[in-house]
């Protein structure tokens, strides 16, 4: 890119345009000292916890090439998800567990062509999930909250002619909705599983993005609702855990919680979290509300595990909340929720991924693609398709040709 | 070639299949190699192999010369170790997947390549195929010395017994691979040898090791069990050691160790001595006898020539030229003469000036009567006839013998010219019987050769000497002789002189100023005379003489411009082996020849053991 000496005027205003925006809404979003108030009564300390034993933590987390390859006029995405299960060995951290879970690793082809395209794609995230994606649909309880928060859901029929299925090209979306499913399905598996781990511990928000929409619906929306399901049936708590919470005035929230915990200015507040408004706890947290958190069915914490990692946001089955954390009293309520954060902040302590959970990182490690590896799996794709008598020629690595990699 | 490992599958059985891999290649060029490994415990210098298929059935040879710990996908170990340093109450996890690993950089040694019925070693020039299994020497496989030896054939260097000298065992990292010994052939011996190593590197025990390999491999030849080879492995080998220390003769002995040359040739069965040991195996200038083993070692001082003293003392030009001139005008009583001062006047007048004179004979005062224990005066008119015992030492090395020269009593200066003058005077000889056709012409050419011709016009040269050589030559005890054959050069022993102490006397400033050693190290080989040169530094070696080293016995050396001198003057490409230069312990080797391929890492043993082993059998 080039940029000339008028043009660097032009940007300049821009981003003095931009900045003053960003600063006014900024001011906007303040909170008011009642919010603040109401903040600073709800957080609650968990123990920073340095010896468990025998709970198990499951970590899930995904990646894919999304497209690892073009041929004509079709595409070849690669997702893959990797879970792991830890147990916590006292003041030894936490072991792994034999046997892990397999890599999850699937291809798929998709062509341009609508019919053939849609049917692909609905056996990928049959494969991914290891079921029939009606079975899916039917077990999860999506439709249920959809119904609840949309008025209406549909037959499964329905839902499933519905689902949203981009075309072949749409490499954006399919990545989410592919690396998504696969990471979700990597979580039924273990779900699945003989011995399913006590803790379920997924990368990002228990978010759904079409649910307040009639109609329309993602497949990885019904298997994300399909796994609070399945946790709930053999006992796992499955919590979702991002590094984003997506909340501004987190500035104000964190003084909160020094000032909750009793801090010196200077003092950060770790070992805490927040329950966000469920709307039938008596307050509300506008920011929160105006951002639809929590999702439907879920219970949405704000919490900070270690003074070197951020705030983070983990959201919960709703559910499994009400009948596992919920009491008759607040405090005996937040005392329950205080010894679940404290289990979790025993897996956060490895010396890898300090204040975040060890199983997500690892699951992460395992199941994240180097460079050589795609470049690696793009070539066997290539060698396999020649072997069978394609030509080599119409394999287009899409990245490669545009300068993007 | 051992028939069980006749091909690549073979191989990889052996060393414990695909399931004991030790790593995986991953990035690779012609200069360096990487491998990612198990976490164990490597050192510096672990030897690897890589089995590959490209190109043919190989298996490289890889040595790590370099290895950093990593952990597997986490990129940065100083965030892990700040973790861990700060925050006591972290733990790492007790991953099933392997999260501590190594990262290994070094360098090809070679590689095999499989003949179909045999396996052969060559230079480094091709890479094994990408991600290549990594397999590690461990002495703790019973078939790697089996595997090493079959790879590594011609490399390790022939059987001990069988022409072989050997040095010590295959050097894997810190450990010596037993059972895999790397020896030298004979020639090894004649054209010269670099030993190099810091104070304590274990260079005694190199040369015990080195003096019992020699013994051995001469008594092999005189037993008959190295047959006639076109490599001539069945060459004698002679080896005068200059012993600083005197410390060769009895070794450990006295503290109750094992015992050194005297042990070796008191363990020989008498009928063998006279083809082994005999006249002597030890001199010393000690109150010993005349005769016997073990000896008074004496020199004239009519062996001595200028080009004697200029090789080992500093002369100025005119002092070197009143030296030459003396030697021409009086001969063999030159020294006598100059210390006399009794000197004639040339028809022009005085040839020198005073002072140049009184220089000189400072510079001989110590050739003074009783200044030395080494030379004898020599004066036939007062009585004081030759008598010396070089003409015997001569015809010792040009048996076969090891002959031991204990200097303890000796100065340095008496120490380097009787080196200088055994070295001069055997070269001397061999140009000669190199130059000479007939037997009857040879007496004539030995004279020649020692700078004396009886005319017309006479020069006078070393004359005592030359007639004690001579009685020898008739009497057989000089072999130069067989029936009316002169012999081949190519037929006597091949003869190492050990200059102990080397900088003092092979350094530029020394040389600069004509030596006898500058023409050995340049010739000598032609001749079956090679030197030992024997230093703890590199760089203050002349640059002439290190580049006629053929062979270096390269042991650990503190200092960065000596390990990077030694670097530069190997034989074999020593690139890359700088920093293990520094890390080599007690009595570990890089061996570079011209004899080899390769640099070979070996550990000599130690002499007590290797000599039990040998009686214990």
């Amino acid at each position: 890119m080039r940029i000339d000496h008028g043009m660097r005027a032009q940007v300049r205003g821009q981003l003095a345009s931009l900045v003053e925006r960003m600063r006014t809404w900024e001011h906007s979003q303040a909170l008011s000292d009642g919010v603040l108030d109401a903040i600073r009564q709800r957080i609650r300390p968990f123990p920073h916890t340095t010896d468990l034993t025998g709970v198990r933590f499951a970590g899930v987390d995904g990646s894919g090439d999304f497209p690892a390859l073009s041929y004509a006029d079709s595409f070849i995405y690669l997702t893959t998800a990797q879970a792991t299960v830890y147990e916590a060995r006292g003041k030894d951290g936490l072991a792994a567990i034999t046997p892990q879970p397999d890599l999850l690793m699937d291809f798929v082809w998709l062509p341009e062509a609508q019919a053939r395209r849609e049917a692909e794609l609905d056996e990928a995230f049959a494969r991914l999930a290891g079921r029939p994606i009606a079975d899916v649909v039917a077990q999860s309880d999506y439709l249920t909250l959809k119904a609840a928060v949309a008025g209406s859901s549909g037959s499964v029929a329905q839902v499933l002619a519905k689902l949203i299925r981009p075309p072949a090209s749409d490499s954006g979306n399919l990545g989410i909705q592919l690396r998504s499913s696969g990471e979700l399905a990597a979580a039924l598996r273990v779900l699945d599983g003989p011995t399913p781990p006590g803790v379920v511990l997924l990368d990002g928000t228990l978010a759904l993005p079409f649910v307040q929409r009639p109609g329309s619906s993602l497949f990885h929306e019904h298997l994300k609702r399909l796994c609070c399901v399945r946790a709930r049936a053999v006992g796992s708590t499955i919590a979702w855990i991002s590094k984003s919470h997506g909340l501004p005035g987190i500035e104000a929230i964190e003084r909160c919680a020094q000032q909750a915990l009793g801090l010196r200015d200077r003092q950060v507040a770790e070992h805490w979290f927040l329950r966000l408004p469920n709307g039938d706890d008596g307050w509300d947290l506008p920011m929160a509300t105006e951002r639809h958190l929590p999702p439907p069915g879920a219970v949405t914490y704000l919490a900070r595990f270690h003074r070197t990692t951020p705030v983070l946001r983990i959201d919960l089955d709703r559910v499994t909340w009400q009948t596992a954390m919920r009491a008759d009293a607040p405090e005996a309520t937040a005392a329950r929720e205080a010894a679940w954060f404290a289990q979790l902040d025993h897996s956060c302590h490895d010396q890898r991924s300090y204040g975040y959970p060890y199983p997500i990182k690892a699951g992460h490690d395992q199941a994240s693609l180097t460079q050589e590896r795609r470049v690696g799996l793009r070539r066997q794709i290539i060698e396999t398709a020649v072997a069978a008598g394609m030509k080599r020629s119409l394999f287009i690595n899409a990245s490669m040709a545009t300068g993007h990699a | 070639m051992t028939n069980a490992l006749p091909n690549l599958d073979a191989v990889v059985t052996a060393l414990g299949g695909a399931d004991t891999r030790f790593g995986v290649l991953a990035e690779s060029n012609t200069t360096q190699l990487t491998v990612i490994a198990r976490n164990a415990d490597v050192a510096v210098g672990d030897l690897f192999l890589i089995p590959s298929r490209r190109g043919g059935e190989r298996v490289y040879v890889f040595r790590t010369t370099q290895y950093a710990n990593i952990m597997n996908r986490t990129l940065e170990m100083g965030d892990v170790a700040r973790t861990k340093l700060t925050l006591p109450d972290s733990y790492l996890s007790d991953d099933l997947a392997e999260e501590t690993l190594l990262e290994l950089s070094g360098m090809l040694l070679g590689y095999a390549e499989s003949t179909g019925v045999a396996w052969a070693f060559r230079r480094p020039r091709r890479l094994p195929d990408h991600l290549s299994d990594v397999y590690r020497v461990a002495a703790s496989n019973p078939a790697m010395p089996a595997i090493m030896r079959a790879l590594l054939e011609g490399q390790l260097g022939p059987e001990p017994g069988k022409g072989g000298l050997l040095v010590g065992d295959l050097l894997a990292g810190e450990a010596p691979l037993r059972g895999v010994t790397v020896t030298v052939p004979p020639q090894v011996f004649s054209h010269h040898l670099g030993i190099f190593g810091r104070t304590g590197s274990g260079k005694s025990n190199l040369m015990m090791v080195l003096l019992r390999s020699v013994f051995e491999h001469n008594r092999a030849i005189v037993a008959g069990q190295v047959p006639a080879d076109p490599r001539r492995l069945n060459q004698k080998v002679s080896f005068l050691a200059i012993d600083p220390h005197d410390e060769f003769r009895t070794w450990h002995a006295t503290t109750g160790g094992a015992n050194g040359v005297r042990g070796m040739v008191n363990a020989l069965p008498a009928s063998e001595r006279p083809r082994l040991v005999d006249p002597f195996y030890y001199l010393s200038a000690k109150d010993l006898g005349a005769t016997g083993l073990e000896r008074r070692v004496l020199l004239s001082r009519a062996d001595l020539t200028p080009d004697d003293l200029i090789s080992v003392m500093e002369f100025s030009e005119q002092q070197a030229a009143f030296c030459a001139s003396c030697y021409g005008r009086y001969g063999e009583d030159w020294i006598p003469t100059i210390l006399r001062g009794d000197l004639e006047q040339s028809e022009g007048g005085s040839d020198y000036l005073p002072g140049t004179i009184s220089a000189v004979q400072r510079r001989l005062g110590f050739l003074e009567v009783n200044r030395t224990r080494l030379f004898t005066r020599f004066a036939p008119e007062a009585g004081l006839p030759y008598q010396s015992t070089l003409p015997d030492l001569i015809c010792a090395l040009e048996h076969g013998r090891i002959v031991v020269v204990d200097t303890t009593l000796m100065s340095e200066l008496e120490q380097f010219l009787l080196t200088t003058v055994v070295a001069r005077t055997l070269f001397a000889l061999r140009k000669a019987l190199r130059g000479c056709d007939r037997a009857a012409d040879l007496p004539r050419a030995i004279q020649l050769g020692l700078g004396r011709d009886p005319g017309p016009p006479e020069t006078l040269g070393s004359r005592h000497l030359a007639e004690a050589l001579l009685s020898r030559l008739e009497d057989g005890s000089l072999p130069y002789r067989q029936a009316d054959r002169v012999v081949s050069t190519d037929d006597l022993p091949l003869v190492n002189i050990v200059v102990e102490e080397a900088p003092s006397i092979l350094n530029p400033a020394r040389l600069k100023f004509g030596s006898v050693f500058r023409d050995i190290s340049r010739q000598g080989r032609k001749f079956g005379i090679g030197l030992s040169v024997v230093s703890q530094q590199v760089t203050a070696i002349d640059a002439g003489i290190l580049t006629q080293i053929n062979s270096e016995l390269t042991m650990g050396l503190g200092n960065e411009d000596e390990r990077r001198a030694a670097v530069r003057n190997a034989s074999g490409d020593l690139g890359g082996f700088e920093r293990e230069l520094l890390l080599l312990g007690k009595g570990q080797i890089l061996l570079t020849t011209t004899f080899k391929d390769v640099p070979v890492p070996v550990q000599v043993p130690a002499f007590d053991a290797f000599v039990g082993f040998h009686h214990g059998g």
